[in-house]
């Protein structure tokens, strides 16, 4: 008798016991637990008289949610599980209406419908509570009460009672109910709770519930925190607007709108842009300023107003004037400089006779990097003095970079044209779309689609970018384009254009652009000061102390005036009037030659760019400059050459033939290497060739095979020996007709073992007849050449046309030599006498 | 409000919160520290003293019975109901130590009144108490 007792064992014969037949009551907006105590009042007849009859006899009646609204009573209507409830309290009301206490005693199902009542009757069953509590039951309990007065205590409508209530509930079962009773719940899913009789998928059903109401109740108040911003951004909005008021200022928004008109008034817009600003203009003033699109219209109004619409320069038709800014800002490229007069002369011809209409043509330039295409725009808008804005098409792979964004999407914006109007702020300006060659087509449309429009003077006057919804006349504006090379430039779009090429430039070229032009800019940009007659010849010496070493007598009386001592100057004081060290021709040539390898001069600028870089280093530590730099002190200061003529060329060997290649960064020079080894007769190609190349391949070596006589090659060699072609580099793909005549002359100097001259390049298509046919790209082939330092050119006869365009310099350095017939071509590049094979039977021959 | 017809209006369902109780009832019951002992009185009125039971423990005391309400006769319906009738339990822990032997209880008047003096040697002794006189 030692254990503490428990009373609710001695409670257990005296449990309430539920009758077989009970009332029923539909309840029509809730739910009843075992153990809940509801207070409710009942009217009119069948429910009194069931109440009544009920507390006549056994106080207990069922009571069912009402899962659908209605009137009467409807067993279908009825929760499947409901609960048995004792008449704690009654008492009637003055008009004869019952209020009622009940408590609920235990959970019951109707198992038959007993209908001939004035009320609804049921035979029932009672749901019997599990009778043992397993561990996972307590645990889940426990889990259940932390969480619940975890929930108590952040939701404010809970009130903190029921937190005691649930601890003092010892019974996980009735403890699951009072949760369900009071978390928050739904109907339904109170009915889920009292329809689940097992225990521990109780618990888990109350416990799933409670971590979602925890988890709304986050969300609540974080919904909540900002609601209050925005309230009390609101309020202070008002109480600004009222100090407003108050001190006189009047209503900014209304000064804005006011601003807005006055600047449509003075913006001379076209029509149907005059009406739309009107519009948009007249919605943001009906419009609360604290409105999203608020700001959205009047981005839009500024974008409208802000553009040049009848803002234009007016064009400077002097044609000597127009020429000589040309001249200026290029050395050479007459034809382009030609045709950029002439179009002059027509606009200003069109302009005397006031037609403004007439349409511009629209020039793109061709050419390697380098060779001034985009300086070259720039330099049509000087001379016309036009704006200039550059538009840079690479890698644009959306039909909205160009057109824009319709209004309507979240930072929606005009497309690069527009925007590059309302940049010049002019509305003719000169236009250069950069590297037009490089669209990309994405999924999102078709950017050369929208440059059609564009571009075409017909509807280019009417163009509509999607954002600004209205025309703007694009056909005052002057279009140039520039692009590496024509393949990639959609069809029709290259058909809308003139075409001029840059093929690059000459030595001789090379060296009066980086005079004329390189040099001055990179001495400026490394700080230096300018060479000139003058200071050239002064000798800089900053260690000596009180004589600065500078040809200025102005600085020098400046350093002298000063309170310092002159020798306290820190030495970059003096060094920095000290003039940059010209450079010789001799190094610019030699810089060209042995330093660089392009058809444009940008690399060449960088090279100039190091040697004025290592001087401003000197000049900034205080050693002496050189007075000039000539070609030998380029070794010290950038190091050995990058190309050596010699040594890019190499020994002359067997089956190595030099042929001539066209890129899209100019012209190139490159090796055709064919090889002779015991086989079967096969014709070996590797080196990325196309299709056109390998047929190029086959008909050289059928060429070959039918002169096998006259060039001494025996007749059974082809069966005995595999031909092996390769065109380094391996890894770049090449294709085209024009290495025809050199991979001929590689396979005949194999087969025949006759040294091929590497100094003799040479280009050109071959028949089967070994006929030399035309092919492109002359001028740039044979500034390659002359850069590679070949001596001696073969191109094909009909291409003796083409060397017009070739500088004067290219042609008196190179031996141009036209061909007919590969018979001529043979005897150019192959020594006449043969090398015996070595004992590999190898025919590739060193030294 | 007859005119409207049947209806059923449930109040203050959750205000302030679903109360759940164990029993329909409990008796109002007065507790008293003396000098001498925990006096305990509680109102059973209409409980025959026959149907009490008092379990009593060094610290914990509990008392169980019935109240049943016998109904007039020839009744035909009520007005009104707040008397608490079935089974009924009371549980209490005690804060002093108390003799089990030494308690009395006594029912007079409707009131049960349980005298349970302050024990003198901790006991672990647990006795079920008779109750004396409650005639009714």
């Amino acid at each position: 008798m030692n254990e503490p007792f428990n009373p609710a064992e001695l409670f257990q014969n005296e449990m309430i016991s539920v009758p077989g037949t009970l009332p029923i009551l539909a309840l029509p907006n809730g739910v009843l637990f075992p153990s809940a105590i509801l207070q409710l009042a009942v009217n009119g007849d069948p429910w009194v008289r069931l109440i009544d009859d009920a507390a006549l006899s056994t106080k207990m009646i069922g009571v069912f949610w009402r899962t659908q609204p209605g009137e009467g009573f409807d067993p279908l209507a009825l929760a499947s599980t409901g609960c048995a409830a004792q008449i704690v309290r009654l008492m009637r009301m003055p008009d004869s209406g019952v209020q009622l206490i009940l408590r609920g005693v235990a959970r019951i199902r109707i198992q038959q419908v007993v209908s001939d009542n004035a009320y609804p009757m049921a035979r029932i069953a009672v749901v019997p509570e599990s009778e043992t509590i397993s561990e996972e039951a307590e645990a889940l309990a426990r889990t259940a009460r932390i969480a619940f007065e975890q929930l108590v205590r952040l939701n404010a409508a809970l009130p903190d009672q029921l937190a005691i209530a649930a601890a003092n509930i010892p019974e996980p079962s009735i403890l699951a109910d009072l949760i369900a009773a009071n978390a928050n719940l739904q109907a339904e899913e109170q009915q889920r709770v009292l329809d689940e009789t097992e225990l521990v998928a109780r618990l888990r059903l109350v416990i799933g519930y409670l971590e979602r109401e925890r988890e709304l109740l986050g969300i609540a108040e974080r919904t909540r925190e900002d609601v209050a911003k925005n309230q009390r951004e609101y309020v202070l909005r008002q109480q600004l607007e009222t100090i407003r008021r108050e001190l006189g200022e009047g209503d900014e928004r209304g000064l804005e709108i006011a601003e807005l008109r006055e600047r449509l008034a003075q913006a001379g817009l076209p029509e149907e842009p005059q009406r739309e600003a009107e519009r948009e203009i007249m919605r943001l003033e009906r419009m609360p300023p604290g409105a999203a699109e608020y700001t959205v219209t009047r981005t839009y109004i500024d974008w409208l107003l802000g553009l040049p619409w009848s803002i234009s320069t007016p064009d400077n038709f002097d044609l000597e004037r127009a020429r000589a800014v040309l001249d200026e800002d290029h050395y050479a490229l007459e034809q382009i400089k030609e045709r950029i007069v002439e179009y002059l002369a027509v606009r200003k011809l069109h302009a005397e006779q006031g037609n403004i209409n007439a349409r511009s043509p629209i020039l793109c330039f061709i050419g390697p990097p380098g060779v001034g295409k985009t300086s070259l725009g720039q330099s049509i808008a000087r001379a016309l003095e036009r704006k200039f804005v550059r538009v840079a098409l690479g890698g644009i792979r959306d039909e909205s970079d160009i057109r824009g964004f319709r209004r309507t999407y979240i930072g929606a914006l005009p497309g690069r044209i527009i925007q590059g109007i309302n940049r010049a702020n002019a509305n003719n300006p000169v236009m250069l779309l950069d590297e037009i060659d490089k669209l990309a087509i994405g999924i999102q449309g078709d950017p050369a689609a929208a440059l059609l429009e564009l571009l075409d003077p017909a509807q280019n006057n009417t163009f509509v970018d999607r954002y600004l919804d209205v025309p703007f006349d694009m056909s005052r504006i002057l279009f140039v384009c520039t692009a590496n090379q024509l393949e990639t430039i959609p069809g029709p779009l290259l058909d809308r254009m003139e075409l001029l090429s840059l093929a690059g430039y000459t030595e001789q070229e090379k060296v009066q652009i980086a005079r004329r032009y390189l040099i001055p800019r990179q001495i400026e940009a490394n700080g230096l000061a300018p060479t000139s007659e003058a200071t050239a010849a002064v000798q800089v010496l900053p260690e000596t102390d009180n004589a600065p070493g500078t040809a200025s007598e102005g600085a020098g009386a400046v350093v002298a005036g000063g309170e310092l001592p002159a020798s306290n100057l820190p030495p970059q004081d003096l060094v920095r009037r000290s003039p940059a060290p010209d450079l010789t021709d001799a190094t610019i040539q030699r810089l060209v030659r042995e330093y660089t390898r392009e058809a444009g001069v940008r690399d060449l600028e960088r090279r100039i760019g190091a040697l004025y870089r290592k001087m401003a280093t000197r000049l900034a530590s205080g050693q002496p400059l050189l007075e000039r730099i000539d070609a030998p002190d380029l070794d010290e200061l950038l190091g050995p050459p990058r190309h050596r003529n010699e040594t890019f060329l190499g020994p002359d060997e067997i089956g190595v033939v030099t042929g001539l290649a066209w890129t899209p960064v100019g012209g190139d020079v490159l090796f055709v290497e064919a090889s002779a080894v015991p086989g079967s007769g096969q014709l070996i190609l590797t080196g990325q060739l196309g299709d056109v190349m390998r047929e190029s391949a086959r008909a050289a070596l059928t060429y070959a095979r039918s002169r096998d006589g006259a060039l001494g090659i025996p007749a059974d060699d082809f069966q005995k020996r595999d031909i092996h072609i390769h065109l380094p580099a391996g890894a770049v793909p090449k294709d085209g007709p024009s290495a025809g005549i050199t991979m001929a002359s590689a396979l005949i100097s194999a087969l025949t073992g006759r040294l091929a001259d590497k100094h003799v390049a040479m280009t050109g298509e071959i028949t089967l007849r070994g006929k030399v046919l035309p092919i492109g790209g002359l001028k740039e082939k044979l500034l390659a050449a002359q850069r590679a330092g070949i001596r001696t050119v073969l191109i094909p006869r009909e291409n003796e046309l083409d060397l017009q365009d070739v500088p004067e310099e290219t042609r008196r350095q190179l031996k141009i030599v036209p061909v007919d017939h590969m018979d001529e071509v043979v005897p150019l590049v192959l020594q006449p006498q043969a090398i015996p094979a070595n004992a590999d039977g190898h025919l590739l021959v060193g030294r | 409000m007859s005119n409207q017809g049947p209806t059923i209006r449930v109040f203050a369902l959750r205000q302030p919160f679903v109360v759940f109780e164990l029993q329909s009832w409990h008796p109002p019951m007065n507790m008293y520290e003396t000098d001498q002992a925990i006096l305990l009185v509680i109102d059973l009125a209409g409980v025959d003293p026959a149907n009490l039971h008092i379990h009593v423990h060094p610290n914990q005391i509990a008392v169980h019975g019935t109240r049943h309400l016998t109904m007039p006769e020839g009744l035909q319906r009520i007005q009104r109901m707040e008397i608490g009738s079935g089974p009924f339990q009371l549980d209490l822990q005690l804060t002093r130590l108390i003799d089990p032997e030494q308690t009395q209880a006594n029912y007079a008047d409707g009131l049960l009144e349980i005298r349970l003096p302050y024990a003198a040697q901790p006991t672990q002794r647990r006795v079920v108490i008779h109750v004396d006189g409650g005639t009714r």
